[in-house]
C-alpha cells in the first residue's frame, strides 16, 4: 500500500448537518453543487479588490508626477487636447505633432480621446474644464456633436480651438478652426495629375474615390477633384466614383467592381492616401499596379501625405498627393488659442495651404511631409 | 419544532459577511473618494460633481432596465443600439431642421412619446425571442443589438440629426429635470420590484423559471416584460445623453454596454438570476463613475481606465460567482 | 398517532380512477389503472422506477392527460389540463423535487399565484404575513413567515410545501417521496401533521420507497407494477415481503443470487486488499472510519439516512475534504 489519496485540508465552515438531495430539476448554471474548496475565497477576492485599487493609486499617482512644471518662469500652461478618434495615422501624426509644439512651448498637454463616443468627448471637455485648463484643441466628430462642448467652453470663458475639421457656424458659438483648405489643395492635386496624363496626349478614364460625405473634408476634396476635372474635359472622362465612407473594405470592393466595368481605367484619385492599400491591391489583382514609366501606369494621386503615400512616391508608383501640413495646423491651433487668451482677435477659419507633393520636388518638400517622418 | 438557522448559508466568518453586506459597495465608494479626493485636484468640486451627476444619470437608468432582466437570468446587450435607434427617431422627428414635426411645439412630447415606444418595441422583439422562439437572451439581444444598431445607421445615412428644439435639450444639461425624471424611474422601478406582484414572478422566474412555470407564474408575461422594459429604460437614457450631446446620433452611447453590465454587477445583481436590487445597483453605477471620473481628471488614457474598470468588473464578477457558490452550498 | 380506525369503504369515493391508459411514443406506461380513494384516508402508493406512479399522479394532477380512461372527483368528471385545473378543484400535488425559491420569503413561496392584493399589482404585505403564519401554524412550523427558504432545512422546506398545498384548501394531497431527504425527526413531524389532516377529513395519496413507513402511516395501499394495479387492498392485508413480490413480480428469495464468496485466509488478506481507508474523519460528517476492501469484493455500506453514507463515498472520491486519516490504495 503505498499510494495516499484523496484531498486532506481543514474546512474552515461549518457544514450542514442535513444533506438535501441534488435537485432534479434542470441545472441552472451554477446550481450544481460542484467541489468545495478547501480555502474559502474570501481573502482571495478581498486580496484581489485590494490589489485592484492599489493598481488604481499606483497608476495614478505616477501620471500626476510625469508631468512636473518647469521650474522658474512662473505658471505654466496647460492646455486640453481631445481627439474624437486615433484610428488614422493622420490623426496619429496631428496628435503628436501638437504634443511636440506643446512641449516645445513648456505647456503643459491634457490628453483625451473619445474614441468616436460624443457623449464622452462632452465628460472629456467638461473634465478639462473642472482641471480649469487654460485652452482646448479639439478635434470633433462633426459640426454637430461639437457644439455642446463648444458652448460648455464659452460659458467657462476657456478658447477652444477645432483642429483640422470646422464648427457649425450657425450655432452661435465661439470658436476657432484650422482646417486644411480641401477644396484648393485637392484642385492643386489633381491639376496637377492631368499635367502629367496630358503627356500621353490620350483621354484618360478616372475614377475618383471619396469618403464620408458625412465628413465635411470629404466634401471639399471632392468638390475639388469635380473643379479639376472640369477644366479638361479632353483629357480626363471619369467613368467611376467609389464613395468608401472611409472604410477599407467598401473601397477595395468599389475598386475592384470599377476596374471590372472599366478595365481601361488608368486615372485614381483617392480622397485619403490611408485607403491605398485597398487600392493597390486590388490594381495588383487585375496586373496593373506599374511604376511611373512603365507602359500601363495608373495615374495615381492621394490627399493627406501619410506614410503609405511617401513610400509609393520614393518607390515611384504615386504621381502625387496633397499633404495637409501637419505641423502649420499644429503650431497654428496652438498659437490661437494663446492669442484667444491674450484676447487678440482671431480668424474664425484659419486655413493651412498645404502642398502638393510629386516626384518632381520629392526631395525638397519630404522634410515637411509628416508621413516621411513618421518613425515606422 | 423550532427554527434552525443553517450554519453554512450565513458564513460566521466576519470577513465574509463583509462581503455579503448590501452597502459593501458603498462603502467601498466612500472609501475610495475619500482616498483620491485629496490627490485629484477637482474630484472634489461642486462642478464636478454636477459632471459626474449628468454622466451617471443616464447610466443609472440603463442599469436599472438590465438589473430586471439580469433578475430573471437574461442579458439585455441591445440596450446601446436601442439608445440610438430611439435617438435617431427622436431627432426624425422634432429636428427644426427636416424633421417631421419641425418647429411645431408638440414636436418635443411627441418626439418623446415616439422614443420610448420604439425601445418598447425593441423589448418586446427581445422578449418574443427569448420567451416564445426560446432562444438564449445572448444571442438574441447580441443580434438585436447589431440589426438595431445597423437600422439606426441605416435610416440616417451614418449622419447626425441636429437643430433639436430647446425644450428638448434643456432635459439634458438642467440636472432639475433630469434629476427627479431618473429619481422617479429609480422610484418606480423599486416599487415594482419590492411590492408588487411582478415583482416577485421575476425574481421566482429567475431562480428557476421551470419551477415557476409548474407553480403556476405566467414565466412568458414575465420574461417578455423585463426585456420591454429594459426596452423603454434605454430609450429614457437616450433622451437624456441626446439632450446633453445635444445631437441625435446613430451611434449614441455605444461604448456604454460595458458599463451598464459592469455597474450592475458591481452592485451585486447577479449574473445567474434570482438576485438585484436597485438600490445595489445605484451603488454600482456610483462606484463606476467614481473610479470613471477620478482616472479621467488623473490624466489616465482612455485604454488605460478601461484597464481599470475591467478589472474591477472581473473582481465584481468573482464575488457574485462566490456568493452563488456559497448560496448553493448551503441550500 | 396511534388511533387509526380501519376504514370502511363509503359509497361515494372521493375520487375515482378507471381504466387509466398512457403510453408515450408507443411505450406503454399505464395500462388500465383503477383507484379509489375515499375522504379522510391515506392511500399508499408503491412500485419499482418506472412502474408508472408518477405517470399516475401527473395525471391526476393536471401535468398530463390520459389516453384512456376517466377521473371522477366526487362522482363529477375530472379531466384537468393544466395543473391550475387540477388546483382549482381541490387536488394538491407535492412533488418530489421541492418547487420552492429560495431567494423569496416562505409567505412569497406559499402565495406564489395567489397573493392578497392592495390595489392594483401590488401585495397586501401584511395579509399576506398573517395568512401565511396561520398556514405555518398549522402545518407545526415556528418559522417567521418573511424567513428566506434558502435559510430553511430540507425538513422546514418540506412543510412549506405543504403549507403551500394546504393554502388551496384542497380535498386530496398527493405526496410524491416526501420523505428521502428528511431525517428521522423531520419525518415523524410530517408523519403527525399527516395524521392530523386526515382527522380532518383531507384524503391523501402517499407516494414512497420506504415500505416500512407505509406500512406505518397508510390505511390502504395500492401496489403497482409495469403499469398495472397488481395489489390493492387495506394496510392489514400487506407485508413488506408481500409488498416487495408483488412490486418484482417474484417471490423475495429468488431476487438475489446465492452468494459464491472464497473464503478469506489471513495469509491472503494483504495480498488481497485493494483500498484501506484508516481513521476518516471530518468534523460533523463522519467520524473514525476505517475499512478494507480486498480483490473480488463486494462491500455493502448501510446506515439510515444522515448517518453519512453517501459523504463517506463523496470523501472516497475526492469530492470532499476530510479532516484526518487516511485512505491507501496499492499499487
Amino acid at each position: 500500500m503505498n499510494h495516499k489519496v484523496g484531498r486532506r485540508c481543514p474546512q474552515r465552515s461549518a457544514p450542514r448537518e442535513d444533506r438535501t438531495r441534488k435537485n432534479l430539476q434542470t441545472p441552472r448554471p451554477g446550481a450544481l453543487r460542484t467541489a468545495t474548496s478547501c480555502h474559502p475565497s474570501f481573502p482571495a477576492g478581498a486580496a484581489l479588490l485590494f490589489v485592484a485599487l492599489a493598481i488604481l493609486f499606483l497608476t495614478g499617482c505616477n501620471k500626476s508626477d510625469s508631468t512636473a512644471p518647469a521650474p522658474g518662469d512662473g505658471k505654466q500652461l496647460t492646455i486640453g487636447v481631445s481627439f474624437e478618434t486615433l484610428q488614422t495615422e493622420y490623426w496619429v501624426a496631428g496628435f503628436n505633432a501638437i504634443k511636440g509644439e506643446l512641449k516645445q512651448r513648456n505647456i503643459k498637454m491634457l490628453e483625451a480621446v473619445a474614441d468616436g463616443d460624443a457623449n464622452k468627448q462632452l465628460e472629456q471637455v467638461r473634465n478639462f474644464i473642472t482641471r480649469k485648463v487654460d485652452g482646448i484643441i479639439i478635434v470633433p466628430k462633426d459640426a454637430k456633436t461639437i457644439i455642446p462642448s463648444i458652448k460648455a467652453a464659452n460659458a467657462a470663458n476657456i478658447p477652444i480651438v477645432l483642429f483640422n475639421r470646422p464648427a457649425d457656424a450657425s450655432a452661435g458659438t465661439k470658436s476657432v478652426a484650422v482646417v486644411a483648405d480641401n477644396f484648393a489643395l485637392t484642385k492643386e492635386t489633381v491639376a496637377y495629375m492631368i499635367g502629367e496624363a496630358k503627356k500621353s496626349g490620350k483621354k484618360h478614364k478616372a475614377m475618383v474615390i471619396m469618403g464620408d460625405l458625412g465628413d465635411i473634408n470629404a466634401i471639399g476634396r471632392r468638390d475639388g477633384f469635380d473643379a479639376a476635372v472640369k477644366e479638361a474635359p479632353d483629357v480626363i472622362e471619369v467613368v467611376s466614383r467609389v464613395p468608401s465612407e472611409w472604410n477599407q473594405e467598401k473601397a477595395q470592393a468599389g475598386v475592384v467592381n470599377a476596374l471590372q466595368a472599366n478595365p481601361d481605367i488608368s486615372f485614381i484619385f483617392t480622397s485619403s492616401d490611408f485607403l491605398f492599400p485597398s487600392i493597390i491591391s486590388a490594381l495588383k489583382s487585375s496586373g496593373k499596379y506599374k511604376q511611373i514609366g512603365e507602359p500601363g501606369h495608373v495615374i495615381l494621386g492621394g490627399f493627406d501625405g501619410d506614410a503609405t503615400a511617401y513610400q509609393m512616391l520614393k518607390d515611384g508608383y504615386l504621381d502625387a498627393t496633397g499633404v495637409q501640413d501637419v505641423y502649420f495646423e499644429a503650431k497654428a491651433s496652438v498659437q490661437a488659442v494663446l492669442d484667444m487668451r491674450e484676447g487678440k482677435p482671431v480668424a474664425e477659419v484659419i486655413k493651412d495651404p498645404g502642398f502638393v507633393i510629386h516626384q518632381a520636388n520629392l526631395k525638397e518638400k519630404a522634410p515637411q511631409m509628416w508621413g516621411a517622418n513618421v518613425k515606422q | 419544532m423550532t427554527a434552525t438557522s443553517d450554519p453554512g448559508a450565513r458564513p460566521a466568518n466576519k470577513f465574509a459577511a463583509v462581503f455579503a453586506s448590501e452597502y459593501l459597495v458603498l462603502g467601498l465608494c466612500v472609501f475610495y473618494f475619500l482616498a483620491f479626493a485629496p490627490f485629484t485636484e477637482g474630484f472634489a468640486s461642486r462642478g464636478n460633481f454636477s459632471n459626474i451627476l449628468i454622466t451617471l444619470l443616464p447610466l443609472f437608468i440603463l442599469a436599472i432596465g438590465q438589473t430586471v432582466v439580469l433578475i430573471t437570468a437574461g442579458i439585455d446587450l441591445s440596450m446601446t443600439s436601442t439608445i440610438a435607434l430611439t435617438s435617431v427617431v427622436g431627432g426624425m422627428v422634432m429636428s427644426g431642421e427636416n424633421g417631421w414635426l419641425s418647429n411645431n411645439p408638440t414636436a418635443m412630447p411627441v418626439a418623446i412619446i415616439a422614443m420610448l415606444v420604439v425601445g418598447a418595441l425593441v423589448g418586446l422583439l427581445n422578449g418574443f425571442a427569448v420567451t416564445v422562439l426560446r432562444m438564449p437572451a445572448f444571442i438574441v439581444t447580441l443580434t438585436t443589438m447589431m440589426f438595431v444598431g445597423g437600422f439606426a445607421v441605416w435610416l440616417t445615412k451614418s449622419k447626425n440629426i441636429g437643430g433639436l428644439p430647446e425644450s428638448f435639450l434643456a432635459i439634458g444639461n438642467q440636472l432639475w429635470l433630469a434629476l427627479p425624471l431618473t429619481l422617479t424611474v429609480a422610484i418606480v422601478a423599486h416599487v415594482m420590484l419590492s411590492r408588487s406582484l411582478f415583482g416577485r414572478w421575476l425574481y421566482a422566474v429567475g431562480h428557476n423559471s421551470r419551477t415557476a412555470y409548474v407553480s403556476g407564474v405566467p414565466v412568458t408575461g414575465v420574461t417578455c416584460s423585463a426585456y420591454v422594459v429594459s426596452g423603454v429604460c434605454a430609450a429614457l437614457a437616450s433622451v437624456l445623453l441626446t439632450a446633453d450631446a445635444q445631437t441625435a446620433s446613430p451611434v449614441l452611447g455605444r461604448n456604454m454596454l460595458l458599463d451598464v453590465i459592469g455597474a450592475t454587477v458591481i452592485g451585486g445583481t447577479s449574473l445567474f438570476g434570482g438576485k438585484g436590487k436597485v438600490l445595489w445597483t445605484f451603488f454600482g453605477v456610483l462606484f463606476l463613475k467614481l473610479i470613471d471620473n477620478s482616472l479621467n481628471l488623473r490624466n489616465l488614457a482612455d485604454w488605460d481606465i478601461r484597464i481599470v474598470k475591467g478589472g474591477v468588473i472581473l473582481v465584481a464578477a468573482m464575488l457574485d460567482a462566490l456568493r452563488n457558490r456559497l448560496a448553493v452550498r448551503g441550500s | 398517532m396511534d388511533s387509526r380506525n380501519p376504514q370502511q369503504p363509503k359509497d361515494t369515493p372521493l375520487l375515482e380512477l378507471r381504466g387509466i391508459e398512457k403510453s408515450f411514443f408507443g411505450v406503454r406506461v399505464l395500462k388500465g389503472v383503477d383507484v379509489r380513494v375515499d375522504a379522510a384516508q391515506i392511500v399508499g402508493l408503491v412500485g419499482e422506477n418506472g412502474a408508472g406512479k408518477s405517470t399516475l399522479m401527473n395525471i391526476l394532477g393536471g401535468n398530463l392527460q390520459p389516453d384512456r380512461g376517466v377521473m371522477l372527483l366526487n362522482e363529477e368528471p375530472f379531466e384537468p389540463r393544466h395543473p391550475t385545473d387540477a388546483k382549482r378543484l381541490g387536488i394538491a400535488f407535492v412533488h418530489q423535487e421541492l418547487n420552492l425559491f429560495p431567494n423569496l420569503s416562505i409567505a412569497e413561496n406559499i402565495f406564489l399565484t395567489s397573493f392578497p392584493r392592495a390595489g392594483g399589482p401590488f401585495i397586501a404585505r401584511r395579509q399576506l404575513h398573517v395568512k401565511a403564519a396561520e398556514l405555518l401554524r398549522e402545518v407545526g412550523l415556528e418559522i417567521s413567515p418573511i424567513a428566506l427558504v434558502e435559510d430553511l432545512s430540507a425538513g422546514e422546506r418540506q412543510l412549506v410545501e405543504i403549507a403551500r398545498a394546504l393554502s388551496v384548501s384542497p380535498r386530496l394531497i398527493i405526496l410524491d417521496e416526501p420523505t428521502t431527504s428528511l431525517s428521522t425527526r423531520e419525518t415523524a413531524t410530517l408523519f403527525a401533521l399527516m395524521n392530523r389532516l386526515r382527522e380532518r377529513g383531507l384524503a391523501m395519496i402517499y407516494i414512497s420507497h420506504i415500505l416500512g413507513d407505509v406500512l406505518r402511516l397508510c390505511d390502504e395501499i395500492v401496489v403497482l407494477r409495469d403499469g398495472e394495479v397488481v395489489g390493492n387492498g387495506l394496510r392489514a392485508e400487506f407485508t413488506a415481503e408481500r409488498m416487495i413480490s408483488l412490486m418484482v413480480g417474484r417471490e423475495l428469495d429468488q431476487l438475489y443470487p446465492h452468494r459464491t464468496r472464497p473464503d478469506q485466509t489471513t495469509e491472503n488478506s494483504k495480498a488481497a486488499a485493494l483500498l484501506e481507508v484508516r481513521g476518516i474523519t471530518q468534523p460533523h460528517i463522519v467520524r473514525d472510519v476505517s475499512f478494507t476492501l480486498n480483490r473480488g469484493e463486494v462491500l455493502g455500506i448501510s446506515g439510515l439516512m444522515g448517518a453519512g453514507r453517501s459523504e463517506l463515498a463523496r470523501i472516497l472520491f475526492g469530492l470532499d475534504p476530510y479532516e484526518s486519516g487516511e485512505i491507501l490504495r496499492s499499487a
